[in-house]
Parts: structure tokens; C-alpha cells; sequence
């Protein structure tokens, strides 16, 4: 009875709990990267450097233009880059943890894995 | 009775706790550890020295140990079963402890100096082996407990019955406990609060540990750079990001920052005003706006994600600029650079600095209005009701480009739940547990004796100022009393040290140390002091009002200073008004005048010193203006001063003064009456001559006769003098004896019945004071010797004089 209970709790209540935390922590690093937020404001002037409205002859305005461009395009790859970084990340955690998870399951039965590798490789 | 309220020991989730018990213990755990690391160790030697594969079996070995003692762990924090009985609902803790057929006294035994039972009983004082010797020991009280403490579970919304829900239901359920909790000065429903308040903690506590998104690395990079706020500013954000608050505010607090959000997320003027008196939590709600900004919390705007909150004030500006033109032109950048970075909301707390010329304060509405107006700046102000009112006379304009929210004082509720908030912090800091006695003590008392701010900021005060009057370890309601007589010199607690307790009940003898006679207004004073100060009073009235009638010279204000000296520690703590000075309607007005205008105003004298006696000197002479005035504080205790904040007179004692119908009494007394035969004839005709109003008579708690002294009391009057001769001579070893019949001589030649023991003085030191003066002088005297004045001494000195 009590294998029972512990098999029906480690297949049950435990895998969801690691698969939680698996879920948990690949969101953390999505955020530690701030890869949503990133995203949602990849052509966002970098820092607001020479944002807004500029007002003067045509040359300064066009000048101005190709400044805010340049911010934009700056933010654009540094962002670009650090949502590589963190989906990089995240797939390697979410990797790691699905292997955890699998392993998970065999942890009760590993005896029977050590029989069946006992005999292969005797 | 509920049937499902009774305990099945032989449930799964029983015996599934009690085997998590076994399991779950450290020991146990070490143990399969142990095995882990031998059978992984052994297999590895086997395969890799031996060349073995036995190894890979015994390696294997460690998988089923590594989960039977993770299951172990799991089972000693079960989760609650589905169905709805007892052992279903019970912490597994207790429940693997539980014997098949339990009585209250064992499972107090169980739960016993548990970490959530020592939270209740420490709040409360409550001795849990006191409790464990008064829980039954009868298994058939069980199931009222069982149902007591499901209620509770149910009303708390505690996912399991712990040893907190239990300890509570076992108090609140054991019969004659009542005289014990009120000796602690709680009762049954307190120890359910108390209960509320470790709810209160434990959620606390799970928030701060949930780990909460702050935006990562590239929060701030959409938004501009800051370095002139970052300089000159305070990043509240920043701050509450670091720190973390430790709070859960309530829902109308959360309404409140709601509202804020809401105002500076709207098109138009997005600025808010936060209005509200000292203490009442402005700045509070705009560190929970920071925080809530900061998480980008679901129920904040889009708009508003992220944003940080940035205070500036008024000095740090100043210094940073030389001119007033160069000021005006460092706010200009400052408030440019918040709008370019996008995600600031400048705060401004006591905003009135930047609205008034003055010491520390500069007037910046020309700066500012236009941007308050304009609306692309997000900002927050805060002042209080005096200074909101004072910006709207000086400019209407002003007042008109602002979002004003009032922030309310707290309620009760409201208070004790942000007490509950802020304890946490206090006894982290000052290494001190707070009694539940000590928190509601600090709500009472702030209430009532402190007037310059507002819930909750003024119980906060108070409960910090306690932790220094702490007992051993623990902050209790008398700490909490001790801090309040330290800080606004009252007397709070009930008598309780056998010296205060003898000078309470000897009154009497204290007060006839000083003054002569005059028993009955004696009597009547000292009763009315014992009431107050055994707590049996009326506390919404001052402890006594009183009206002394009677001729010049017999004791009137010399009973004033009596009581001021004996029961409140010093004849200072008198407030002497001759109402001869208010006879005009206007002089209400100084009456009631701001402190900081007059600070001789009845109303700033009690404001500084609550625990006095007020004594209104010849009261007839008031004009009928002043005396309405003064209805108020006879009848409820309370004035309201020019700026209309409260001034509590509750605990001063009041006495009105008067010489009016004198000559009345002296003829009563001469025709041979006793005081109280003639008192009510007398106080009928002081109304129908019109001196006095009959609704004015009424509000005194008692109106006392003096009547006039006698020879024979003015030689006592004459050794009182002599006895302060005494007392100053006593500095140069010297000491002063008057014969008998050179007493009588000066009785004889001071006896005035119209003006009473007043011309006694005069002759006192026309005679024996002169006598020894010129002694000491011609050096007749040395030190450690006595003067001895006899009846012709007196005599020549009259003759001189």
C-alpha cells in the first residue's frame, strides 16, 4: 500500500510540481531578458537619444530624422539581440528541464533499468 | 451537532501523516541520504574499479530510496483531503501527533511552543501551560472544538486547521477562562482578532517571498536617460524595488491608488493631488503606486507600466541654484527631462513648498502651472487640509489645474491592519515582539492624546516610540502607556505603584498640607480625582469641572495649585486665565488662538500640556461670549481651535472661579448656617440676580461654597506661612519660631473677614520676615541657629511699620 501511495503521489502530484517549475523557470529567463517587453517595443528609440520632435530649418530636420533613425535602428539590433540571448536561454532551461522531467519518471523504477543494464553490458 | 466534526484516526490522511512523521524526520532523512551516496558510491567503485556491471544494479538502488524519502518529506505538509471531516482538514502535523481518541487537554500538549501556537499566546501573554492545566481532559469536549475551529478555518480562509486555529478554538471553548483573559486585559473575541492577525502575517510573508517580475534587463530601455532626477531626485521606485514593501493594504487604500492610477492614466490634466492631514498616509499611497507601477500590475493601465516614481523637494533645488531665475530654470529641465524619458511621474510631497515664499519653501507656480495645466507631464502632489486651503485664497488658478483626492484618516480596522503591516518592520529593527494589548492600546490612546496628526500615522508613532519602554522583550499595552506619558506628559495607566495609590486615597490630608479648611470643596475635588484615576470617570468629559463660589482670600486658587501639585506632579501644571481680560466678544478669538500666533492661548496651553488644571479666575467678569465658548469644553471636553483642529481637555481638571455673592455667604455663615444648608438657596438666587445662566450651572459637576475663615483658622493660615519661611531659610541653616500669643497679635492685627487669609501674608513679612532680615544682617544669627520672634518683637515691628 504504501509503494503504491508513494508511486501514485511521484507520477501524480510531484511530475506536475517539476513540470511547473520547469514551466516557472523558462518564463524567468524570457523575463530576466525582457524579451515580451523587447518585442513589443523593438523600433523604440534607444533610451529616447534624439526622440521627438525637431523644429527648424530643413536640413536640421533631416538631420534629425536620420538621428532618430540611427537610435531606432541601434535599439532595434541591441533588442534584437538580447531576445536572441533570452530565447537561447530559455530553450536551453525548458531542454534541461523536459530531460529532468523524463528522468523523473524512471527514478522509482531505476532498479529495473539497472537489471536490464547489469545483463546487456555483463 | 455536526456529525462530520468528529476525528477518524484510521482515515488515509491519517495514517498517511503519521507515516510522513516517521518518514519525514530528520533522522530518517539523513539516513536515506546515507544510502544514496553508499549505493551510488558503491556502484561507481564496482563499475569503474571492478569492472563490474553489478554496478549499474547497485547504483539503481538509490532511485527508489531518493523518492521514498522525497515522498517522506511531502507527507509531513499534506495538502487538506476532499472530503469534509476533521482528519481531512487537519495540519498533518498535528494530525500525525493525534492519539485514536484525543481530549483538549492533549492536543494542547501537541501543539504546545509550536511556532504558530507561540505566535497566538506570545500576542496575547497567554500562558500555554496555563492552558494546557485548564483544557478538559474529557475525549466528549472534543467536538465543540473540532466545529469551533473549522469555523474559524472557514472564516480566516486557513487552507488547513494549524496549531493557531486550534489553540484559539481550545481558548475561546474552555469554560472560566474568562477571568484569566480579562486580567490580560483581552477578551474571548480579541483572541480571535488575534487570529486574524496571524492570517494577516502569513500572507504577508507569502508575498513578500513570491517572486515578483520587475520588467528584466531591458525594462527602462524605451524610456530616456535621467541623470539630472537621478541627481537632484529621490527614486522612489527604485527604492521600493530594493526593499520590497512589506504590506497588504487594504481594500479602500487600494481604491484609493486605484483612483491615482486611473487620474494619471487619463487624457487631459494628469496630475493628482493627494489631500489629507498629517499622518493620514499620502506619502504611503504613493509608495504603493510605485510599487504597483513597477510590476506592471494587471490591474494598472498599460499606459503606466514601468513608470517610476521621482521625489523632489524644495531644499535639495535650492541649493543646487544660485538665483531665483536660475531655480525657476533647473525646474524647467528637470520636468523637461521627466517628459522626454516617458515613464516618469514627478512626486511632491508637502507640495505647499513650491507654492509659498518662506524659509525652506520657494514659489514656483508660475514654473509649474503651466505644466500641471498642459498635462503631458505625469505628477503627484501632497499637502495637507491648511495648506490646500491656503494655495486656493493665494491662487485660485492654481488650485483649478489639480486633480485633488482627499485621503481620508484611517479607521479602526483600517489602522490595526497597517499596525499589523508595520510591526513586522519594528520588531525586526528593534528585536521586540508586539503584544496584541500593546496594538490596540496604540490605536486607543493616539486617539485620544495626540492631536497633531492623524490615523494612522500617529498610532505608528506611538507604537515606535514604545518599543523603547519595552519589558524584557516584549512591547506591551504599558509600554505603550509609558511612551504616551513620556511624549505628551499624561497620565494614562490606572494607579499602580503603592506610592501613587497612597497619595490617591490621601488626598485629602495632601491638599490640607497647603490650605486650610474648606473640607467640603476638598472632599469634592479628591473623589473626583480618585474616579479618574481608577479609571471609573467619564472619559469624553474632563476628569472635573468644578465652580468655586466664595469670598476673596479663603482658598479658591490655592486649591487650584493643591490639586495641580498633588495629582499632576507640579503646581506648573496650572492654566491660569483672569477672565477679567475677556470681556469683549472678540476675546473668544484668543481664546482659541494658533499656537504659533499666541502660544498663551487657552488652546495651545492644553494642546502642550493635556494633564493640567485649568483654572478660569473670576468668571462672572467673562463676557457671555467666552462663557458659550467655554460650554463646549465643560460638556464634552473638546475645543476647537482658529485653525479647527481639536484641542481635548478630557484630562485636565477645570475650576471656575468666582467672588460673586460673597457677601451672601458671609451673611449665611454669620446668621449661624451650615454651608450645605444654604448651597441650593444660593445657587438659585446667583440665577435669578442673572450673574449666572441656569444651562451654565448645569455643566459644572459641582459648585462649591468656600465660606469665609476664622481667627482661629488664620493662625493655621500663619503657620503654613511660617512653614515656607521655613523652607527658604532652610538653605542658609537658619529656622524661624514664632510664639503663640505673637501669632494671635497677628491675627489680631491682619483679620479682615472681606478679604480672608490674603492680608496674612502682607503682615507675615512686614513682621517675621523684616525681623529676620535684619538679623541675619547685623549677624545676631549664624547659620544652624533659631530665630525666635516673640509677641514684642511683633510689636515693635508694627510700630516701626
Amino acid at each position: 500500500m504504501i509503494v503504491v501511495d508513494m508511486l501514485i503521489w511521484w507520477y501524480t502530484t510531484a511530475w506536475f510540481d517539476v513540470l511547473h517549475k520547469v514551466q516557472l523557470r523558462t518564463l524567468r529567463v524570457l523575463e530576466t531578458f525582457s524579451v515580451g517587453l523587447l518585442a513589443r517595443t523593438l523600433f523604440a528609440p534607444f533610451r529616447q537619444i534624439d526622440a521627438g520632435s525637431v523644429r527648424g530649418p530643413l536640413n536640421v530636420q533631416i538631420r534629425a530624422r536620420l538621428d532618430r533613425t540611427f537610435s531606432r535602428v541601434f535599439g532595434a539590433v541591441l533588442r534584437s539581440m538580447t531576445i536572441v540571448c533570452g530565447c537561447v536561454g530559455a530553450v536551453l532551461v525548458l531542454t534541461i528541464g523536459t530531460i529532468w522531467a523524463v528522468f523523473w519518471l524512471v527514478i522509482p523504477v531505476l532498479p529495473i533499468v539497472g537489471v536490464i543494464l547489469m545483463v546487456i553490458l555483463a | 451537532m455536526n456529525d462530520q466534526m468528529t476525528f477518524n484516526y484510521s482515515s488515509r490522511r491519517a495514517k498517511q501523516a503519521r507515516l510522513g512523521r516517521v518518514l519525514g524526520g530528520r533522522t530518517v532523512y539523513f539516513v536515506f541520504t546515507l544510502f544514496i551516496v553508499l549505493f551510488v558510491v558503491l556502484g561507481l567503485l564496482l563499475l569503474i574499479v571492478l569492472q563490474s556491471s553489478i554496478g549499474w544494479l547497485v547504483m539503481s538502488l538509490a532511485g527508489p530510496i531518493w523518492a521514498l524519502a522525497l515522498w517522506g518529506k511531502s507527507l509531513t505538509h499534506l495538502p487538506p483531503g476532499k472530503t469534509n471531516t476533521i482528519d481531512a482538514l487537519l495540519n498533518s502535523v498535528v494530525l500525525a501527533r493525534l492519539s485514536r481518541d484525543p481530549s483538549p487537554q492533549e492536543l494542547m500538549g501537541i501543539i504546545k511552543n509550536t511556532p504558530d501556537c507561540n505566535f497566538i499566546c506570545n500576542r496575547f501573554l497567554l500562558s500555554q501551560d496555563f492552558i494546557y492545566d485548564m483544557a478538559s481532559t474529557d475525549t466528549q469536549a472534543m467536538p465543540i472544538i473540532w466545529q469551533q475551529a473549522e469555523y474559524y478555518r472557514r472564516a480566516h480562509g486557513f487552507e488547513t486547521i494549524n496549531a493557531a486555529v486550534l489553540v484559539t478554538a481550545l481558548v475561546v471553548t474552555i469554560r472560566g477562562i474568562d477571568d484569566y483573559l480579562a486580567h490580560l486585559g483581552v477578551g474571548r473575541q480579541d483572541i480571535e482578532k488575534g487570529l486574524a492577525w496571524f492570517k494577516h502575517e502569513e500572507d504577508l510573508i507569502a508575498a513578500y517571498k513570491q517572486r515578483r517580475p520587475k520588467g528584466g534587463i531591458g525594462r527602462d530601455w524605451a524610456f530616456g536617460y535621467i541623470p539630472l532626477l537621478e541627481r537632484l531626485g529621490f527614486n522612489i521606485s527604485e527604492h521600493v524595488a530594493y526593499g520590497g514593501s512589506l504590506a497588504r493594504e487594504r481594500t479602500s487604500r487600494l481604491q484609493l491608488v486605484s483612483h491615482i492610477t486611473n487620474t494619471l492614466a487619463q487624457a487631459g490634466r494628469r496630475n493628482v493631488t493627494l489631500v489629507g492631514q498629517l499622518g493620514s498616509g499620502k506619502t504611503k499611497l504613493v509608495y504603493a503606486l510605485a510599487e504597483q507601477l513597477l510590476e506592471a500590475d494587471p490591474a494598472v493601465p498599460k499606459s503606466l507600466h514601468y513608470h517610476q516614481v521621482i521625489a523632489l523637494d524644495p531644499s535639495t533645488l535650492m541649493a543646487n541654484a544660485r538665483g531665483r531665475g536660475e531655480l525657476e530654470e533647473l525646474v524647467q529641465r528637470i520636468c523637461y527631462e521627466a517628459l522626454r524619458a516617458k515613464n516618469i511621474i514627478l512626486f511632491f510631497d508637502d507640495a505647499h513648498l513650491f507654492f509659498e515664499e518662506g524659509t525652506g519653501s520657494v514659489d514656483l507656480s508660475n514654473v509649474l502651472m503651466p505644466i500641471l495645466d498642459g498635462g503631458a507631464l505625469r505628477i503627484v502632489l501632497a499637502m495637507d487640509e491648511q495648506c490646500w486651503t491656503r494655495v486656493a485664497q493665494n491662487n485660485p488658478a492654481l488650485v483649478q489645474s489639480m486633480n485633488r483626492i482627499v485621503v481620508p484618516p484611517t479607521d479602526e480596522a483600517e489602522t490595526m491592519d497597517i499596525m499589523q503591516n508595520q510591526v513586522i518592520l519594528f520588531e525586526h529593527q528593534q528585536k521586540v515582539v508586539y503584544t496584541y494589548q500593546a496594538l490596540e492600546a496604540a490605536y486607543r490612546l493616539s486617539s485620544r492624546f495626540i492631536t497633531e496628526q492623524v490615523m494612522p500615522g500617529k498610532a505608528l508613532k506611538l507604537l515606535e516610540s514604545a518599543a523603547n519602554f519595552s519589558e524584557g522583550p516584549l512591547v506591551t499595552r504599558r509600554s505603550i502607556e509609558q511612551a504616551i506619558e513620556q511624549t505628551q506628559g499624561v497620565k494614562v495607566g490606572a494607579a499602580d505603584t503603592v506610592a501613587e495609590r497612597n497619595t490617591l486615597l490621601n488626598l485629602e490630608a495632601l491638599i490640607h498640607e497647603r490650605m486650610i479648611n474648606q473640607t467640603r470643596a476638598v472632599q469634592v475635588v479628591s473623589d473626583a480625582l480618585r474616579r479618574a484615576r481608577a479609571g471609573v470617570r467619564n472619559t469624553n468629559r474632563p476628569i472635573g469641572t468644578f465652580l468655586f463660589l466664595g469670598p476673596t482670600g479663603v482658598g479658591k486658587t490655592e486649591l487650584a495649585k493643591s490639586v495641580a501639585a498633588v495629582f499632576f506632579g507640579d503646581e506648573n501644571n496650572l492654566v491660569r486665565l483672569d477672565l477679567n481680560e475677556y470681556v469683549r466678544s472678540e476675546d473668544v478669538a484668543r481664546l482659541i488662538a494658533d499656537p504659533a500666533q499666541d502660544s498663551h492661548s487657552l488652546t495651545a496651553q492644553i494642546a502642550r500640556q493635556p494633564f493640567s488644571v485649568v483654572l478660569l479666575d473670576e468668571i462672572e467678569k467673562a463676557h457671555p461670549e467666552v462663557l458659550n465658548t467655554l460650554l463646549q469644553v465643560l460638556d464634552e471636553g473638546i475645543l476647537r481651535d482658529i485653525n479647527n483642529r481639536e484641542v481635548s481637555f478630557r484630562d485636565a481638571v477645570i475650576i471656575a472661579t468666582s467672588n460673586a455673592g460673597a457677601d451672601r455667604i458671609r451673611q449665611h455663615i454669620e446668621a449661624g448656617e451650615k454651608l450645605e444648608d444654604f448651597e441650593q438657596q444660593f445657587t438659585d438666587e446667583l440665577i435669578n440676580s442673572n450673574t449666572f445662566r441656569p444651562e451654565f450651572l448645569n455643566r459644572f459637576d459641582d459648585i462649591v461654597l468656600f465660606r469665609p475663615l476664622e481667627p482661629a483658622e488664620l493662625l493655621q493660615v500663619i503657620d503654613l506661612i511660617l512653614k515656607g519661611i521655613n523652607k527658604t531659610l532652610a538653605a542658609q541653616k537658619l529656622s524661624v519660631v514664632v510664639d503663640d500669643d505673637a501669632k494671635q497679635l497677628l491675627v489680631q492685627v491682619g483679620y479682615d473677614p472681606r478679604l480672608g487669609a490674603r492680608p496674612m501674608r502682607r503682615i507675615v513679612q512686614r513682621t517675621v520676615e523684616n525681623i529676620v532680615a535684619n538679623q541675619v544682617l547685623s549677624q545676631q544669627v549664624q547659620p544652624g541657629s533659631e530665630v525666635r520672634i516673640t509677641r514684642a518683637d511683633i510689636e515693635q515691628a508694627l510700630s516701626r511699620g
